[in-house]
């Protein structure tokens, strides 16, 4: 063990007569540690410890942190959310930031412009995976919008016994190296005796036609979850009594796993996403991708061991930890959740063209484009239609209105949903006869009818239309429209969920207490991931779960982005670039079954399936500003990034290019641009913009969309974001998955006042949508 | 790419002691970004971080096996030296016939990745093995739909022999770790090779299916039932030899990769 070395100092006023600062010594060092009980293993520690000591601040403070590298090799060291100039931010090859070398120091300073839950971790090849990171706190400088009588932060992260570097090694050998859950002959006969031999054949034709894996829910394998630190032997304890309420800073400083966070018998009520207040939501669980973090308050009202279970969604990584009074006390581990297993339709678009079968030639000059999946070739829907570099987000609407109504009764068709269950709104879409201007062509939302929004003050159409094509209208009720008497939620959030057995599923989820009354009275919101109480007759066994993770582009409902004014014509153009490539075809894709369904081996269908009915669930679409949003112009174009790859030989791609391989984006400083992420591949990416936070495009008012700096795109799924370019640098735009980034998912998203060294302006479609044409 | 791995390389090997020198920190007032950040063309880092990798893969298999009574032993080995677009790939694969060695050959190609499951490869191959010969090989070798491993490469000897290859196989998981790999594997020729008692037309198969027990991804002992035989004019060439036309065997072996 290494001494502690950290210092912390308080210095009067500066010269600048301003801010306060506060100082940090940080030490890099390699060393075994025993992380789990028994052993030890090489890790990256910071002032000796994994994870790294929390660093605290107060709002308005100048922070100067002094990093200094004791390895071998380079590091760096990365402020996660924090908005400051481009040199500090920590990320080699930008802004001219060359890393850290061995045995050198680094100073770091940087005035602190906001408050809230942040982390910092190594940016620097795979140092981060064992250790290199830790969470950041800042204050705010008056009173706190949460009174709290006690805080805890609590870093999610993995540890693995292996060398990083390996891992990524064996990727690129197998991409299926870590997994030992793919489906088997024996499941093939447990899903024919299910689903009957011809549509389990045809569905394991489908995948093995576009070679890939369902069951590919997480890249790396191996791994013991910790909390601060701590796997479930080592007992995780975090102090917590009767009648407090307390705060929670959870930070997913893992490499590669979204989670799930359950505090049985605790509910949780969120204020913060990423560092910034939202209006409180309560949940029971929340799904926390790669880098999110979240704030939440819990007051337990009676002494008790609460668990707090964390696990990967391949449920094959998971940690205890206790949540009680004494440090003896123990929670018992909540029930266990079924394995994903991913569905054909799940993949979108992305499926289109694998319809077309065989490999596509790669363009000519397009050297990497190969490396594409193969719904990026061909005409790649987006991409072409932007691929004369022309900014079409500002061109005419008219055009691709027929087209779009096809789209709309396609995706509809898909719909496994019975039509008297079919969302409203996308009958509405569907139902146009004439040409109608796109204002008056939202969705109303489902159960109120024929209401009419304008007259609902503070509600816009955006706000009313809902994403997600598997809202059904039984399913969907929003608790504030419930509040407002236009539906019914019947929701009902048991105080705990339901323990669900592997085996005998289908009689455990029928354990959620039925009908009781949604929590308005404190005027707090509920999660709406899982929108329905109980399993309806005929209903799956385990509800649709929408955490929010983008929309599904092919179901043609995403009208919340379609609301705005700038709408995105580009992405209209690609859904009609789309079906011109027969990328339709493959609606005919045979669909195993529903979301929600079991496989005939128990594992449960679809990426986001999991969580019991009845359980109050946040949604990325529940998060609204707690502040109102000081931009909120339309923006002036359209920023288009497929998220795409090439599983079979790990190579990760935006825009079909490995990082380095295309030209940077670039924005000119003070413009609003919507960055739309066009997920093309069966995994979810946490994609992240350094420097800045974006607005997520989530179906709040304009002026309430949340700031995050991390938004998950669920597979096949599409999500845009609305960036205000306030702060000029080079700054990462990059997929938070460690190895995915490793392997090219970056790029450099550049904001200044001069568009090109040559003086000219930028040309926003070149760069923007198709590098690697 | 190449170089910056090279640099970042180099800066590992200089970093090698701790020095007590500190690095002056940049003013905390940075200036905007000016031109000067615009005419930064992009750069991978230049550093060694976030720049690509020369990643390795090497597959051995070796195994021993009777084949009409007698001992028969074979190796298949193959690996690359690259990225993810540009590869150094190298084969080889013999067998001994009891003490004799039978057959060997060894190839070295470059891969370049054109299609997304494939790469095109163009190389050498000299055989060792009934005689000295040397060939120029071009093929592919990639994924095809439904997950089979497939190779197909042209080979054009120096003595004017012209012959195909092609190779399938497939994996079936009986488990996770318990695997059936059902195999094929061909050679056409284009000509006679009359001193290989090898007549044009297809000359050979190879096919059978091999179990393995994946104790690892990278540790796999095996077991084979093979059936390999000479066909057509080349099995009659062999049979007026005196030589086997092949049959059915039975083998145990080990798969190994790193």
């Amino acid at each position: 063990m290494v001494l502690r070395t950290m210092l912390i100092a308080l210095f009067g006023l500066l010269a600048s007569g301003v801010a306060e600062a506060r100082t940090y010594d940080l030490v890099i060092e390699r060393q075994r540690l025993e992380v789990e009980p028994g052993r030890r293993d090489n890790v990256i520690t910071v002032n000796g410890s994994l994870p790294g000591p929390v660093l605290r601040f107060t709002e308005g403070e100048r922070a100067t942190i002094r990093v200094t590298n004791r390895m071998k090799e380079r590091t760096a060291i990365h402020w996660h959310g924090l908005l400051l100039p481009g040199d500090q931010d920590g990320a080699p090859g930008f802004n001219g930031f060359p890393g850290i070398d061995p045995g050198q120091t680094f100073t770091y300073t940087f005035d602190l412009r906001q408050t809230g839950t942040y982390w910092y971790h190594a940016h620097s090849a795979t140092q981060e995976q064992i250790g290199e990171y830790g969470a950041f706190v800042i204050e705010p400088r008056g009173a706190p919008a949460q009174r709290v009588d006690r805080e805890h932060v609590v870093v999610l992260s993995e540890h693995t016994r292996e060398d990083p570097e390996r891992i990524l090694r064996n990727l690129k050998g197998d991409a299926g190296y870590y997994n030992f859950s793919r489906r088997t002959l024996p499941d093939l006969f447990a899903d024919a005796r299910k689903f009957g031999w011809k549509r389990t054949l045809a569905d394991r034709r489908a995948w093995g036609r576009m070679r890939m894996d369902p069951t590919d829910i997480a890249d790396v394998g191996n791994y013991t979850l910790l909390v601060n630190g701590k796997p479930t032997a080592a007992k995780p304890w975090l102090e917590l009594r009767a009648g407090e309420r307390v705060r929670l800073r959870f930070v997913n400083g893992s490499a590669m796993s979204f989670m799930d966070v359950r505090t049985s018998g605790l509910p949780m009520t969120v204020v913060a996403a990423d560092g910034r207040a939202v209006e409180p939501v309560l949940v029971d669980e929340f799904r926390i991708g790669v880098a999110e973090t979240y704030d939440v308050i819990v007051e337990p009202k009676e002494d008790g061991a609460y668990p707090l279970y964390v696990e990967t969604l391949d449920r094959k990584a998971s940690v205890l930890a206790t949540l009680a009074s004494s440090p003896t006390a123990r929670a018992a581990v909540p029930g266990a959740r079924p394995r994903p297993v991913l569905l054909m339709s799940e993949m979108g678009h992305a499926m289109g063209d694998m319809a077309m079968g065989g490999p596509t030639p790669a363009a000519p000059g397009g050297a990497h484009a190969g490396h594409r999946m193969s719904a990026a070739m061909n005409g790649a829907p987006i991409a072409a239609a932007r691929s004369d570099g022309t900014d079409h987000a500002r061109t005419g609407s008219a055009a691709p209105r027929d087209t779009m109504t096809d789209q709309l009764n396609q995706a509809a068709a898909r719909q496994p949903q019975p039509m008297e269950e079919m969302d409203h709104g996308a009958m509405t879409g569907m139902n146009h006869d004439a040409p109608q201007p796109r204002s008056t062509r939202s969705t109303p939302n489902v159960g109120e009818g024929g209401m009419d929004h304008s007259t609902m003050p503070g509600m816009s159409d955006a706000q009313t239309a809902r994403v997600g094509g598997s809202d059904s209208a039984a399913q969907f009720c929003a608790p504030e429209h419930a509040a407002m008497g236009h539906c019914e939620r019947q929701a009902a959030a048991p105080a705990d969920t339901p323990m669900i057995g592997m085996p005998g599923m289908d009689h455990a989820t029928d354990a959620a207490p039925p009908g009781a009354q949604p929590t308005t009275s404190t005027g707090v919101r509920i999660g709406t991931a899982v929108s329905q109480a109980v399993r309806p007759a005929g209903g799956t066994p385990f509800p649709t779960v929408n955490y929010g993770f983008g929309a599904d582009p092919m179901a043609g409902m995403d009208m919340a982005g379609m609301g705005h004014g700038g709408m995105s014509h580009a992405s209209m153009q690609g859904m009609s670039g789309m079906s011109e490539t027969s990328g339709m075809s493959g609606m005919g894709m045979p669909a195993l079954a529903r979301e929600g369904d079991l496989d005939g081996s128990g594992r449960v269908f679809g990426w986001s399936s999991g969580a019991p009915y009845g359980a109050r669930v946040l949604s990325v679409r529940d998060l609204r500003a707690a502040e109102p949003q000081r931009d909120t112009r339309a923006p002036v174009r359209e920023i288009v990034v497929k998220v795409s790859g090439n599983m079979e030989r790990y190579i990760w791609t935006l825009n079909g290019a490995k990082f380095g391989e295309a030209p940077p984006i670039r924005v000119k400083y003070g413009d609003r641009v919507r960055v739309t992420f066009v997920n093309e591949t069966m995994m979810a990416h946490p994609m992240h913009l350094h420097g800045m936070f974006f607005q997520v495009e989530n179906g709040q008012p304009i002026d309430r969309l949340p700031d995050k700096n991390v938004i998950a795109v669920a597979p096949g799924r599409t999500q845009s974001v609305l960036v205000t370019a306030d702060e000029a640098g080079e700054w990462p735009l990059h997929c938070h998955l460690l190895y995915h980034m490793e392997s090219g998912m970056m790029q450099k998203f550049i904001v200044a006042t001069v568009d090109n060294p040559d003086g000219t302006p930028a040309a926003p479609g070149a760069h923007a949508s198709h590098g690697a044409h | 790419m190449r170089r910056a791995t090279m640099m970042g390389a180099a800066a590992l090997l200089a970093g090698g002691q701790v020095s007590a020198q500190q690095v002056e920190a940049p003013s905390g007032q940075p200036a905007p970004q000016e031109n000067r950040e615009m005419e930064r063309e992009v750069d991978m880092g230049g550093m060694g971080i976030h720049a690509d990798r020369t990643y390795t893969y090497s597959l051995i298999q070796a195994d021993y096996g009777r084949l009409e009574g007698k001992d028969i032993a074979s190796w298949d080995a193959e690996g690359w030296v690259g990225g993810d677009r540009h590869k150094f790939w190298w084969k080889t694969e013999g067998e001994l016939n009891g003490p004799r060695l039978e057959q060997a050959e060894v190839q070295a190609l470059y891969s370049r990745n054109i299609w997304t499951y494939f790469d095109a490869q163009i190389g050498l191959r000299t055989d060792f093995k009934p005689d000295n010969r040397a060939y120029v090989v071009a093929g592919i070798q990639g994924l095809a739909p439904y997950f089979i491993e497939t190779e197909l490469h042209a080979f054009v000897g120096l003595e004017g022999d012209v012959s195909i290859r092609a190779k399938q196989s497939f994996d079936l998981l009986l488990t996770n770790r318990f695997i059936l790999q059902p195999l094929v594997e061909t050679d056409f020729y284009l000509t006679d090779v009359p001193e290989r008692q090898i007549a044009s037309g297809f000359s050979v198969i190879e096919t059978g299916v091999q179990a393995r027990y994946e104790f690892s991804r990278k540790f796999a002992p095996y077991a084979a039932l093979i059936y390999e035989r000479r066909l057509g004019g080349s099995a009659r060439l062999a049979r007026a030899a005196g030589e086997d036309v092949g049959g059915l065997s039975a083998r145990a072996g080990l798969r190994v990769w790193f």
